[in-house]
């Protein structure tokens, strides 16, 4: 399963099964850090954040036996997560500074230029929305199962004990 | 013109936030395992940085300075900054929940990235004028994202060279940081900023 990922250029992440039904299993991700200290919130690390991840549940179907609390890797392909980022990021980013530089050029009022990148900025994502449908359909870049997780693969710097005895605290 | 051109070029190459201001240092040693999430996480700061310096500045210039609370300014913007984040992510949610989805699972959090607001910080304390400050932010956040590919790079290609042991992981890419902080320094004199 690792050559899988290897193979196919996906890019892993951490999560863990909340429910299973019929097959398909619902999943909550365990987001990393952007320190790298660790790899997920599973070996300890826990942020403000964390009470946000039940919006971030995604559903799975796979033909694995998955059980409620079990730790698993996921992939999706790493030109899908670019080509998502572009669209989120890069085209309301554009069209905010677009309408900032313009603006900027032909009034050079400050309050006026942050009102034109602000419009800019809703323009951008609504055309943002447009080409994620256009370019996306859920199940394209639905996450896939690749394995199940091991407790020092989350982290790499902690023993099985240190890790059991953060998740208890 | 030219002079928001030497602003970028200064900011995004000459004084390169991780390589020069030495902000940012914890994701550049973290996310730049892969190129890829490297690219992606980097998009997403340099959407974030500019936003951010964008409201940062009119907080400062239309709230703080007219009403005398300077002091309240680091406090402040580390709420603008999350609250822009946490705005970000609902706007991506409501645009579209797949790319939400999918962002949200492989994407680090960046709300207390130091890079974001030191670069907030440095914006309000060059005094500059708002296009100027959102044009700085943008191009800092585009050398962020600059080393952060490069890096990651130099990294995939460290993990199939033959390493002494000692300097495997984190010692042989610090050292390649080094090197690549000496590179950039070629850039210094291209912009007075």
């Amino acid at each position: 399963m690792d050559y899988l990922a290897e193979e196919e250029g996906l890019i892993e992440a951490f999560a863990r099964v909340v429910s299973v039904a019929d097959g398909v299993a619902v999943l909550e991700p365990e987001p990393k850090t952007s320190c790298g200290g660790c790899n997920s919130l599973a070996c300890g690390t826990h942020s403000a954040m964390s009470n946000r991840l039940a919006a971030r549940r995604f559903s799975l179907v796979t033909a694995e036996t998955l059980a409620v609390g079990e730790r698993v890797v996921v992939g999706v392909r790493a030109r899908d997560l670019i080509k998502a980022a572009l669209v989120a990021y890069a085209i309301p980013l554009a069209t905010m500074l677009a309408g900032g530089i313009a603006t900027h050029v032909i009034i050079g009022r400050d309050p006026v230029t942050l009102m034109a990148s602000i419009g800019g900025l809703v323009i951008g994502f609504g055309i943002a929305s447009w080409s994620a449908d256009y370019l996306f359909s859920a199940e394209k870049i639905a996450p896939r199962f690749i394995r199940r997780a091991k407790d020092e693969e989350a982290c790499p710097n902690k023993s099985t004990e240190e890790i059991n005895s953060c998740r208890n605290m | 013109m030219q002079e928001y051109v030497m602003l970028m070029v200064g900011a995004a190459l000459v004084n390169n936030v991780i390589l020069a201001r030495f902000l940012g240092l914890c994701s550049f040693m973290g996310v730049t395992n892969r190129v890829d999430s490297a690219f992606g996480m980097g998009l997403a700061v340099i959407f974030v940085m500019t936003v951010s310096a964008m409201l940062d500045w009119s907080v400062q210039y239309y709230l703080l300075q007219p009403f005398g609370l300077d002091y309240l300014r680091t406090v402040i913007f580390i709420i603008v900054i999350a609250a822009a984040v946490q705005f970000t992510e609902m706007t991506v949610r409501k645009v579209s929940p797949p790319l939400f989805q999918m962002l949200g699972i492989y994407l680090p959090l960046i709300t207390v990235n130091c890079a974001v607001m030191g670069v907030a910080l440095l914006v309000v304390d060059a005094k500059l004028g708002f296009i100027a400050s959102t044009l700085f932010a943008f191009a800092s956040a585009v050398g962020y994202t600059l080393v952060m590919v490069i890096f990651a790079g130099l990294r995939e290609r460290l993990l199939v060279a033959e390493v002494p042991p000692i300097f495997s992981g984190p010692p042989i890419a610090l050292i390649t940081a080094g090197l690549l902080a000496l590179a950039f320094m070629g850039f210094a004199g291209l912009s007075a900023k």
